[in-house]
């Protein structure tokens, strides 16, 4: 009796909470569902062939690429560091790294603006010399840099946090330079959590576009691109280039997660591998 | 010979250790490991106020030294001092003429030139490479075959030569232990650091790995400090006991005694041997460092380390009865 009771509880609660979750995923499935079943799909390839939507995919894929190979040069060292070294004022530098998160995206765009533009106190050194900072393929780099850096770095500080110290003591007594603990047990067990950072890094960089339409409308990137097209030609001109994000965003994640199967297995990973399978 | 071979086999549980020992005896000339000396003095504190103290002084001879003591009297600090993992102000850490620290003379090498091998009480096996990569681990500068040779050497002695391509946690727990055994011996080190890392075992699995890491202390004699507070771990593997409390040195007996002087016995071995028999060294193997007694009344005859031997001395044979 008692049993049924408790039953029926846990099954009411389920039904709750499933009815409170479906609704919520209605709104974050159904915008796509809706984008793949409703496109022309002969339409979608025929608009991506013509010369500026292939140079703006051009665009953003290499930017991005660029920006990230910069975020993992720098932001895995600095997460490490703030994982492990004894800093002084450390909450200090990990409020630091957080802080782009929070600013919204336009304001963002301003203030790199304000800094990297001709008139800005490091843009305008450059300008002395003709090397413009906005309005091309660098610019649109910082911008992703600056949005995108911190889910590298943020992922890097748990990571390494997570790597038990005892593993890295060991690596010592066994011969190990810092350097060779560092590449041999650190950073391949913070690999996996590392990976989705990146993941997210790219993502986000990919889909940047409030502080990118400030800092470098052109050359387009995708998110750009897609902007103008809504301007001039409405839903219909914007719909295969925004097919063309959603797609590149989700081969991202589908790589990223393929990715992380093989270079090692890890507890940080796993609930997010399952979750990408059906079986489960 | 089954009653020898009993007597043998009851032997093996306990070495001799010399009644008395002073610091010409401690370094070994040639041949077996050098001895270790520690002498560490180090205060801990939070915000200036020193919370804990470390200070003991000691020599520790090739074979199993165990260290005791309730949890927080210092032991794997001491350790971690010894392995430099931990800092330490003042003192010395030596084994022979190798210097690791010495804080009068400003030498403080890191880890990983230290030889010291350390066997973490969670073992510490990385999870990310196989059986077979974590024991060959600190073997990098080796060639690739020669690398082979050694790993499967060892890992044939420690008897998981079965296991080289599982995963640490595909493996179970006594044979983990057999892997961190192996990964910290290959190194060939001439200190091993055993921080409780049989506590998580049941006994007769306990049992087998204790065997087999007094078969090899037989056949490389360095100093190992194995800390446990299972007497039952004393009891087995131990020559000699040291008690540490609140970061000093309480207690240190010999587990096992061979003394020259019948008529004095064996003074600081009595807590720990079971029964004591007369008996005369028949032959005395220098190279060995031990001697072959024949007990009193009786047939059978026991080979004991013992650096002391001389022909016809008549000596008293402490043993333990261990299960």
């Amino acid at each position: 009796m008692m049993m049924m009771t408790m039953n029926r509880k846990t099954n009411g609660l389920v039904l709750l909470f499933g009815v409170l979750g479906a609704v919520l995923l209605l709104d974050l499935v159904l915008p796509i569902g809706n984008l793949l079943a409703g496109s022309n799909w002969v339409d979608a390839f025929a608009a991506l062939r013509q010369p500026e939507a292939l140079q703006a995919v051009k665009v953003s894929l290499l930017s991005s690429a660029i920006a990230i190979t910069a975020m993992t040069l720098f932001g895995v060292p600095l997460g490490y560091l703030l994982a492990r070294a004894e800093l002084p004022l450390k909450r200090l530098w990990i409020g630091l790294v957080f802080l782009p998160m929070v600013v919204p995206d336009l304001a963002g765009g301003i203030l790199l603006l304000r800094l990297f533009g001709p008139y800005g106190p490091i843009g305008h050194p450059f300008d002395a010399h003709n090397v413009a900072l906005t309005n091309n393929l660098v610019g649109v780099v910082l911008v992703q840099i600056f949005v995108a850096a911190p889910f590298v770095v943020a992922s890097s500080l748990a990571s390494f946090s997570g790597v038990d110290r005892e593993l890295e003591a060991a690596a010592g007594t066994l011969g190990d330079s810092a350097w060779q603990v560092f590449t041999r047990v650190s950073l391949p067990l913070a690999w996996p959590g590392i990976a989705i950072g990146i993941t997210l890094a790219w993502i986000r960089a990919l889909g940047e576009f409030g502080a990118t339409l400030v800092m470098a409308y052109n050359p387009h990137t995708l998110p750009v691109f897609l902007w103008v097209k809504f301007e001039s030609e409405g839903l219909a001109g914007a719909l295969p280039i925004a097919f063309c994000l959603v797609f590149l965003a989700v081969m991202a994640v589908g790589v990223s997660m393929n990715l992380n199967r093989f270079t090692g297995v890890s507890d940080v990973l796993a609930p997010l591998g399952r979750a990408t399978k059906w079986d489960s | 010979m089954g009653q020898l071979s009993v007597f043998a086999d009851w032997f093996r549980l306990g070495w001799a250790w010399p009644a008395s020992r002073t610091r010409a005896e401690a370094d070994a000339p040639n041949g077996a490991g050098h001895a270790l000396e520690i002498r560490v003095a180090h205060r801990y504190g939070v915000a200036g106020k020193t919370t804990f103290s470390l200070e003991t002084n000691f020599m520790v001879q090739p074979g199993v030294t165990i260290l005791r003591g309730h949890s927080g009297a210092g032991k794997t600090t001491l350790l971690r001092c010894i392995a430099g993992l931990a800092p330490m102000e003042n003192g010395t850490i030596a084994v022979g003429p190798q210097v690791m620290f010495d804080s009068a003379r400003g030498v403080n090498l890191e880890p990983r030139h230290r030889k010291v091998a350390f066997v973490f009480q969670h073992l510490a096996l990385f999870p990310h490479l196989s059986v077979r990569e974590n024991v060959g681990y600190g073997l990098k500068k080796l060639d690739a075959s020669e690398r082979g040779e050694r790993v499967n050497a060892v890992m044939a002695s420690f008897r998981i030569g079965h296991l080289g391509d599982r995963l640490p946690s595909e493996i179970s727990g006594g044979e983990q232990q057999r892997v961190a055994l192996a990964r910290a011996l290959v190194t060939e080190p001439s200190v091993l650091l055993l921080d409780e890392p049989l506590s998580s075992l049941d006994v007769k699995t306990k049992a087998l790995i204790v065997d087999d890491l007094r078969a090899w202390n037989a056949a490389h004699r360095i100093p190992i400090v194995y800390v446990t507070h299972d007497d039952r771990e004393v009891r087995a593997l131990g020559e000699r006991a040291i008690t540490l409390e609140h970061g000093r040195i309480v207690a240190d007996d010999s587990l096992l005694g061979i003394s020259a002087d019948t008529h004095t016995g064996c003074p600081d071995s009595g807590n720990f041997v079971d029964k004591k028999f007369d008996a005369t060294v028949t032959a005395v193997q220098a190279t060995e460092k031990s001697v072959t007694c024949r007990l009193h009344l009786s047939e059978p005859e026991l080979s004991a380390y013992w650096r002391h031997g001389a022909l016809g001395t008549k000596v008293q044979i402490g043993l333990r009865v261990t299960e």
